[in-house]
């Protein structure tokens, strides 16, 4: 048993000293490796900077009332018949009041609109949410980074900072939106969430600018707890004869954050499971030139009685850390390149929504598992055909 | 034994080794053949004219225009044709299921674009018999199953109609198949006469106005109709449905940059290992070669013999990769929108001489190098 092992460190020290007779071959296994793990990282890091921007963005105290049977913001309407019944309702609905007894309320419009990103730029469609005085504050862990709020009935908007980076929006500037212009009057930060890819406004500035007099697709209100929610449901299906859907703003995203993620995951991982099967047959072609290469010393200690287990072990070995060599690399090159990385896409508003690449800890481990799986099946083939090389090939050898 | 057959066994010494190169290119080419047909296709930017313009609002492409620029349009001199369209954006039965409608009027879109939608005389009659009347583009009616004569409700997102409701109930009169395979006809095509008598807001306004060009007309008349409005109460853009669809794509994702980029990973790995394992290939029958050498083969011949072996093994693994991705567009569904043009063909045929020659360059040099000596010292 004991020789055995040392049998094996034995062929483990043979097989890594003699690499830099092959270096460049080893060094494009390593990178082969680390090209797979890269794309991979970077597609899933993609998905979960997608998720993480949406579902930062959502509250569980927050509420979200839609209209007309629909659970996105797009399409829903909500009659002013039925807002007028809302607020007039006296008793507990689960939602959160101020001391004046009123409901802590926000009417919302979300407007798409065209901005271009810098001079001579392309035009990008960004959304407009309309919105009442108590909006910002209903949100949570909004805070305003520079200048102030919107005042109520005039044209002035905030927008969410990482917006106005790259569109060059600064307190004081005037932006034309539609057929008028608006004053910027601040930014806002919302913690990189789904927000900060939005303009917000006041609610009849916004309507009457776009000819929406009267139309609100969605109220706003705080859960006066976390288990309210339920109450708030049961207390509008009472209320208005048409459909009224409420539902948790964390839930809200949730469900728009889904089906773009796993959109991207869906392109990503054929694409690197199809590069992966390319790297393994690469590796496998490393490792079987590394048997070649070592055929007299393998067949000469198998001759000396050497086990065949330790020439298995000694061409896995050297496989498996050359895979490890190119998964170090990959995820430190797709750390280094990829997280923070600004992307964008048409979020659920039809409209612009920016999010970060995040390279996270699970998507590290997954692509890392990737690329250590091709040095374990790679290595693994060539390590057999080491075992069985017959021992009369070191007789035949002039070495 | 002729050149050719030495070449051919020398690519088969180790059979192994030989396929699995062939599988590394093949799945290389593979990408590179998926990747070029999705941006080919880029969901019907392909099939996109470079020739039709399309005027929409200069405030943004949701932003109406009013019904009176027509006339204005229509009577430049450059322009052979003026439609008109509202597009209407809604879902059948569940959110996820998203249509689009153009309502447009169809006489003039026939004079228009006819001949790109794949539009005949019998379909505009067609639809010119009820007011609710729709044609439903061919990839539309494949996926959702439908047939002609069929109803249809669509829920619209944001038009709403005069009793507040967004259902639209439309009857198929008939199905268009577009000009060729890349036409974009996941939509259908509704009246503009209907809609906007239905409709609750926006009346005599539309979306965007279509223009056909006359066959002379200057480059720049999409700046010259700008011009007509430039200082109006509606300002105009004039763009071609190209350059409209590519910018309007990009905004979902840089899909260029994205594809080049994954690409270009797969063209370096593969790179990479083929140089590699044959610079090891050309090492270990340095002993043959050296033989050849003093048999009296010439440098060229020499050289030929390692480029074809490299070329033959990018050629089987290259076309296969190539016909993969062939089939998977074949099969893949048509709203995938992946289109293997003869250009995306030829470029990849070109990717593969250049990468042949250039893995190939690499272990012919080292061979010719070798002085004979050396060569036959290695065995």
């Amino acid at each position: 048993m004991l020789s055995q092992l040392q049998q094996t460190r034995v062929m483990i020290r043979a097989n890594l000293f003699s690499l830099h007779r092959r270096l460049a071959i080893s060094i494009s296994m390593a990178l082969s490796v680390a090209i797979v793990v890269c794309v991979l990282a970077g597609f899933l890091a993609m998905a979960k900077g997608f998720e993480t921007a949406l579902a930062s963005a959502g509250s569980s105290l927050v509420a979200v009332v839609l209209g007309g049977g629909t659970n996105q913001e797009a399409g829903s309407d909500i009659p002013a018949s039925v807002l007028r019944t809302i607020e007039a309702t006296a008793g507990d609905i689960g939602a959160a009041r101020d001391p004046a007894g009123n409901l802590v309320s926000s009417r919302e419009i979300v407007v798409p609109v065209d901005v271009q990103q810098g001079p001579g730029g392309l035009a990008r469609t960004l959304a407009l949410r309309g919105m009442e005085a108590a909006g910002p504050s209903i949100r949570e862990g909004i805070t305003l980074s520079q200048g102030r709020f919107f005042t109520p009935g005039s044209r002035e908007i905030v927008g969410g900072d990482r917006l106005a980076g790259e569109f060059g929006l600064s307190a004081g500037d005037t932006v034309r939106l539609g057929a008028v212009d608006w004053m910027v009057v601040g930014h806002f930060s919302a913690h990189g969430s789904a927000f900060e890819s939005e303009l917000w406004g006041d609610l009849d500035a916004v309507r009457a600018a776009f000819n929406r007099q009267g139309q609100v697709q969605s109220l706003r209100l705080r859960l006066s707890g976390p288990d309210s929610l339920k109450r708030l449901q049961d207390s509008l299906s009472t209320m208005a004869e048409t459909p009224l859907t409420a539902l948790s703003e964390a839930g809200l995203y949730a469900a728009q954050s889904g089906r773009t993620a796993s959109l991207i995951r869906s392109f990503g991982w054929p694409i690197a499971l199809l590069m992966a099967i390319g790297a393994t047959a690469g590796a496998l072609n490393t490792m079987m030139s590394s048997v070649s290469d070592r055929t007299v010393e393998i067949a000469t200690v198998r001759a000396l009685g050497f086990s065949p287990l330790s020439a298995f072990i000694g061409t896995w070995v050297e496989a498996m850390m050359l895979a490890a060599i190119g998964v170090i690399l990959g995820l430190a090159a797709s750390w280094i390149v990829f997280n923070g990385w600004q992307a964008s896409t048409i979020g659920a508003n039809n409209a612009r929504m920016a999010f970060q690449l995040t390279v996270s800890g699970d998507v590290l481990a997954t692509s890392g598992l990737l690329g250590l799986a091709i040095g374990i099946l790679g290595g693994a083939l060539p390590a057999i055909a080491a075992t069985r090389l017959p021992i009369t090939a070191a007789l035949r050898a002039r070495g | 034994m002729t050149f050719f057959d030495l070449a051919r066994k020398n690519a088969w010494r180790k059979p192994l080794r030989t396929l699995l190169l062939m599988v590394c290119i093949a799945v290389a080419f593979l990408i590179y053949g998926l990747a070029a047909s999705f941006v080919a296709g880029a969901q019907g930017a392909a099939g996109a004219s470079d020739e039709l313009l399309g005027v929409m609002s200069a405030t943004g492409r949701t932003q109406p225009l009013p019904m009176a620029l027509m006339p204005r349009i229509a009577a430049d001199p450059e322009v052979a044709a003026v439609g008109y369209m509202t597009r209407m954006r809604g879902f059948i039965e569940v959110e996820k299921n998203v249509v689009a409608v153009s309502a447009v009027d169809p006489g003039l879109l026939m004079s228009v674009n006819g001949k790109e939608l794949g539009l005949t005389a019998d379909l505009v009659d067609a639809i010119g018999q009820a007011r609710e009347n729709v044609l439903v583009g061919r990839a539309l009616a494949d996926a959702q199953g439908w047939t002609a004569g069929q109803r249809i409700a669509v829920t619209t997102f944001d038009i709403a109609k005069q009793d507040g409701s967004r259902d639209w109930r439309f009857e198929i009169a008939g199905i268009f198949e577009g000009e060729n395979a890349s036409t974009d006809t996941y939509f259908m095509i509704g009246r503009y006469d209907y809609v906007n008598a239905v409709r609750a807001r926006g009346k005599d306004t539309v979306d965007a106005f279509i223009v056909r060009p006359q066959a002379s007309a200057v480059p720049d008349l999409a700046a010259h109709i700008d011009q007509l409005f430039a200082n109006s109460a509606a300002p105009t853009r004039t763009q071609s449905e190209k350059q409209f669809l590519e910018a309007f794509l990009r905004q979902y994702a840089d899909i260029g940059m994205i594809v080049n980029l994954v690409t270009g990973a797969a063209f370096v790995t593969v790179l990479m290992i083929v140089v590699n394992t044959m610079v090891f290939a050309v090492r270990e029958r340095l002993f043959e070669i050296g033989v050849l050498k003093t048999l009296g083969f010439s440098q060229t011949r020499i050289v030929a013999l390692i480029l074809g072996e490299t070329l033959f093994v990018f050629a089987i693994g290259g076309g296969c990769g190539l016909a993969l991705a062939k089939l998977a567009t074949v099969f893949a569904g048509p709203n995938l929108g992946l289109v293997f043009s003869p250009l995306v063909f030829a470029k990849a045929l070109a990717i593969l001489l250049v990468l042949g020659f250039a893995t190939g360059a690499l272990p012919a040099l080292n061979a010719i190098r070798t002085p004979i000596i050396n060569a036959f010292r290695s065995r």
